[in-house]
C-alpha cells in the first residue's frame, strides 16, 4: 500500500510518501505558499513521485495536517461572522474572564474577538440549568435578526444560547429558521460545536467554528479539484487537534477541530517512536520554522487536555481565545528557526517573532534582513551552507554573518561568534522554560522521561536542552525534518464526543450516566457513517473534581455495563488518577462530575500502521568530514565530526561532539554525548549526565 | 558586595539567560502556589504571575 502525507505548516510543506511493502519512507520538504497553499503541496508531491516512479492514481489515501483554520484564527482572516446569544447575554464574549496574563501591564490588551460587538445580536429566549424552558424563543425577534444579518452581508451565524447543552431545542429552531431566511448562511450551533458547560469558552469555541468554516471548506474544495486534476483518487483523511484523522466532510463542518492539526500529528510521531524504541514516557520536542511545539507522551499515551487556547500572547494561559475541544496536551512557543533576534543594547531576545518563509532567515536569501536563530546556527558552524534540506537550498553564510554583525553583535560590543553563541542560547533558554511548564510544573520529573526531537531545527537544539533539565536521553528518529508529516501516517481515524452533566456521583447516579453515554454513543452513531466501514472502538473518559472544587481532572472510566456498582467504580477511578496527580486521597469528600466524553477510534486497513524499515546501510553520497564548529565548552571553534546516517549506523556508537545530517535536519550531539543508531533506525543520544546544569 | 565600578560592563547573553531562569523560577513557584492554594485568590484569579 501506497500512502502520501502532508503537513502545511508555517514555513515548510512537508510530504511524506510510505510504501508498506518495501517500508521506505520518501520526504520532500518544500516552502509554504502562504497565498495558494495548495501550490507548495503540489510541488512536493510532484517531487516524490518523480524520486519513486509512483504515479498519482497509484496513491491508495492521503493524510493531511494543516495551519488554515489556525492562521485564519491569528491573522483575523476569516468570514464575516455573527453571533447570536441569549438576551441579556450580549457581552459575555467581550467581557471574557477576568484572567490577565500580565499583572502589572497598565497598557494590559485582551485577546481580540473574532467578532465584533455591533455583530453580536440577542435574541429573548431563556433555559434553565437543567435544561427546562423559561422563556420560549422569540421568532419575531429571530426574523428581525434575519434581516439585519442580511443587511449586514454576514457570511457565517454562530448560535450559543445559555445551558443549550442541556436542551438544545432553542438553538435547533434558531438554526432551522436562520437558514430558511438567510440563504447561503453558514451556521455553527454550539450544542453541536462545543456542547459543555461555561458560556464564555463555548462561544468563543463556537464563533472560532463559524470564522473559519467558510474558509475551511474553500480551502478543502480548493485542494481536492488540485488533487483530482492531478489523478489523485485516493480518500483524504484530515487530522484534527485530538490526534484522530477525520474525513473532509466532518472538517468542513467542525473547522475548529482541526486548529493543532500539524502539531498533533507530530506528538503521535513521538508515540509511536516511544513504543518501536520501548519507552512509555516521552517528551515530544518539534521545532520548526516558526514555532517550537512541546507535547507529552504519558504512559504510551498523549495526554489529552478538554480545552486550549489558539493566540496566545508568549504562550501564557488566558491570553488567547479559548476553544473547548479535546485537544493533545500541547505548549507552543515562538522559537523556531526563523524566530528573528533583536536586542534592547542590553540583552538579547529571540522570537516570537519569525522570518517565516517569506522572506525567511537572512541566509536563504530571500530578502530577509532580519537574523534569526537559523543564521545564528549557521554562523556556528552547526548548519552547512551547501547541504540545507538535503542540498536543495543552498545558504548564503556572508550575508547571515553581516547581518549578525550589524544587529546583535556590534550594537552589543560582542564577537561575531559570541553574539551568534547569544542567539543559540537565547533560543534555548526560551525553550527550557517552556520545557519545565510542560513537565515538572505539571508533576512530571524530566529525569524519568526520553526527549524525542525532530522538526527541521528540533534536533540542533534537543542535547542542550535535555541538558539543562536533566533528560537522560535523546531520540532523533529517521526523517525527523518532516515528523508531524510520518506521524499522520500512524494517526487512526477516531473522534472524541463531550456532553456536560453536573451531578453528584453516588451510586444513585446510574441512570444519569447512563443516559449521559446512552445520548454519546448515539452522537458517535449519527457521524459513524461519514467515517468509515468500521465499528468503532469506545472508549469513555469524565472531567470529575472533589465536591466544591473549581477544576476538573481528566479520568480515565472503565468499560463495560453501566451497572448498579458504576458510579463506585468511577468513584474510584476519580480517587486513582487524584492520588497519581496530586500525591494523595480523600475519600472522605464528594465527588462531582462535569462533563462525560467518549473517544470512537475507527480502525481501517489504511490507517495506523506504520512499518519502516531500518536505516539503508548504503552511502548517502555524503562524505564524511570535519567542520569548524563553535561549541562553548571548549570557548572556541573546534574541529567537530561529521557524519550520515548510514556511518553511525556501522560504528559501534561514538562519542560526542558530533554533528549526523540528514537531508532534512541536523542532528548535534555534545562534548560527552554517547551517540548510536537503534536497530529501528533512530539515532539515540545518551546525554553526558556530568555536564547537566 | 563588590562595587563593580562605573564602566563594569555585564555580559548580554549571560544577562539573558539568568533573567530567562529567575523567571522560570518565580513562574515555577507561581505555579505550585496556584495548584497549592485553597483560597480561590491565587487560584482562580490567577493573579499570582510572578509572586
Amino acid at each position: 500500500m501506497i500512502r502520501l502525507a502532508f503537513d502545511i505548516g508555517g514555513t515548510f510543506t512537508d510530504i511524506v510518501l510510505h510504501d508498506s511493502l518495501s517500508g521506505a519512507l520518501h520526504v520532500a520538504k518544500t516552502l509554504t505558499t502562504p497565498d495558494d497553499l495548495a501550490r507548495a503541496v503540489m510541488t512536493g508531491l510532484d517531487a516524490v513521485l518523480d524520486e519513486t516512479g509512483w504515479k498519482s492514481s497509484d496513491i491508495d489515501v492521503l493524510l493531511h495536517a494543516t495551519t488554515v483554520a489556525t492562521n485564519a484564527i491569528l491573522e483575523r482572516k476569516g468570514a464575516k461572522t455573527a453571533l447570536l446569544t441569549t438576551e441579556g447575554f450580549r457581552d459575555v464574549l467581550i467581557l471574557g474572564r477576568q484572567k490577565r496574563y500580565e499583572t502589572y501591564d497598565l497598557y494590559f490588551r485582551k485577546p481580540e474577538p473574532l467578532t465584533r460587538r455591533r455583530h453580536i445580536y440577542e435574541v429573548s429566549e431563556r433555559l434553565d440549568t437543567d435544561g427546562s424552558v423559561i422563556t420560549p424563543i422569540d421568532i419575531d425577534g429571530l426574523d428581525s435578526v434575519a434581516d439585519r444579518l442580511l443587511a449586514e452581508g454576514i457570511e457565517s451565524a454562530a448560535i450559543v444560547f445559555l445551558h443549550s447543552y442541556a436542551n438544545a431545542d432553542h438553538e435547533r429552531t434558531a438554526a432551522r429558521h436562520l437558514a430558511e431566511r438567510v440563504p447561503g448562511l453558514v451556521i455553527s450551533a454550539s450544542c453541536d460545536i462545543s456542547p459543555r458547560i461555561r458560556e464564555y469558552e463555548r462561544s468563543s469555541t463556537t464563533l472560532a467554528n463559524a470564522f473559519v468554516k467558510p474558509i475551511m471548506a474553500r480551502y478543502l474544495d480548493r485542494l481536492q479539484e488540485t488533487l483530482g486534476k492531478r489523478g489523485f483518487s485516493a480518500p483524504l483523511h484530515v487530522m484534527q487537534s485530538n490526534g484522530g484523522l477525520v474525513t473532509p466532510e466532518i472538517a468542513r463542518d467542525y473547522p475548529v477541530r482541526i486548529v493543532e492539526s500539524g502539531p498533533a500529528a507530530g506528538v503521535l510521531l513521538a508515540r509511536h517512536i516511544g513504543r518501536r524504541e520501548s519507552t512509555e514516557h516521552v517528551l515530544t520536542f518539534d521545532m520548526g520554522g516558526t514555532t517550537a511545539k512541546l507535547g507529552v507522551v504519558d504512559d504510551g499515551e498523549p495526554a489529552i487536555t478538554p480545552a486550549f487556547e489558539v493566540d496566545t500572547i508568549d504562550s501564557r494561559r488566558y491570553s488567547g481565545l479559548p476553544l473547548s475541544t479535546p485537544a493533545i496536551e500541547l505548549l507552543e512557543i515562538g522559537a523556531g528557526g526563523g524566530s528573528i533576534a533583536a536586542t534592547d543594547g542590553h540583552t538579547i531576545q529571540v522570537g516570537p517573532q519569525s522570518a517565516g518563509a517569506n522572506p525567511g532567515p537572512i541566509c536563504y536569501g530571500g530578502g530577509g534582513d532580519r537574523p534569526t536563530v537559523t543564521d545564528a546556527n549557521l554562523v556556528l558552524g552547526y548548519l552547512d551552507p551547501g547541504y540545507f534540506n538535503g542540498g536543495a537550498m543552498t545558504l548564503d553564510l556572508e550575508s547571515a554573518e553581516a547581518g549578525l554583525r550589524r544587529t546583535i553583535a556590534d550594537p552589543l560590543g560582542l564577537s561575531l561568534e559570541d553574539a551568534a553563541w547569544g542567539i543559540h542560547a537565547v533560543a534555548n533558554a526560551n525553550m527550557e522554560r517552556a520545557m519545565r511548564v510542560m513537565s515538572v510544573e505539571k508533576g512530571r520529573d524530566p529525569r524519568k522521561y526520553t526527549l524525542v526531537a525532530f522538526g527541521g531545527a528540533g534536533p540542533i537544539h534537543a542535547a542542550r536542552i535535555a541538558r539543562s533539565l536533566s533528560i537522560p536521553r535523546v531520540i532523533v528518529p529517521a526523517a525527523a525534518g518532516v515528523g508531524s508529516a510520518v506521524g499522520l501516517l500512524t494517526a487512526e481515524t477516531r473522534i472524541d464526543v463531550t456532553l456536560t452533566r453536573t451531578m453528584a456521583l453516588e451510586a444513585s447516579a446510574r441512570k444519569q450516566i447512563a443516559a449521559a453515554y446512552a445520548e454519546l454513543e448515539s452522537l458517535v452513531a449519527r457521524e459513524a457513517p461519514r467515517l468509515g466501514p468500521a465499528a468503532p472502538r469506545l472508549s469513555r473518559y469524565a472531567y470529575l473534581r472533589q465536591a466544591g472544587q473549581g477544576f476538573e481532572i481528566n479520568v480515565d472510566l472503565p468499560a463495560g455495563p453501566i451497572d448498579d456498582g458504576y458510579a463506585d467504580r468511577v468513584i474510584e477511578a476519580f480517587h486513582a488518577t487524584y492520588e497519581r496527580d496530586y500525591g494523595y486521597r480523600d475519600e472522605a469528600s464528594g465527588v462531582e462530575a462535569v462533563d462525560w466524553c467518549l473517544a470512537a477510534t475507527f480502525s481501517e486497513d489504511t490507517t495506523g500502521q506504520l512499518e519502516t524499515k531500518a536505516v539503508p546501510r548504503e552511502e548517502s553520497g555524503r562524505i564524511d568530514g570535519d567542520r569548524q564548529v563553535y561549541l562553548p565548552e571548549y570557548g572556541t571553534q573546534v574541529s567537530c565530526r561529521i557524519l550520515d546516517r548510514a556511518t553511525l549506523a556501522r560504528s559501534d556508537g561514538l562519542e560526542g561532539p558530533a554533528i549526523i545530517e540528514d537531508p532534512e535536519s541536523t542532528i548535534l550531539a555534545l562534548p560527552g554525548d554517547r551517540l548510536s543508531m537503534s536497530e529501528r533506525g533512530d539515532v539515540i543520544i545518551a546525554i553526558n549526565a556530568r555536564e547537566n546544569g | 558586595m563588590t562595587d563593580l565600578g562605573r564602566n563594569a560592563r555585564i555580559d548580554p547573553i549571560t544577562l539573558s539567560i539568568v533573567w530567562s531562569k529567575l523567571m522560570s523560577i518565580v513562574e515555577e513557584m507561581g505555579g505550585t502556589l496556584r495548584r497549592t492554594a485553597y483560597s480561590p485568590a491565587p487560584q482562580g484569579c490567577s493573579t499570582a504571575r510572578g509572586a
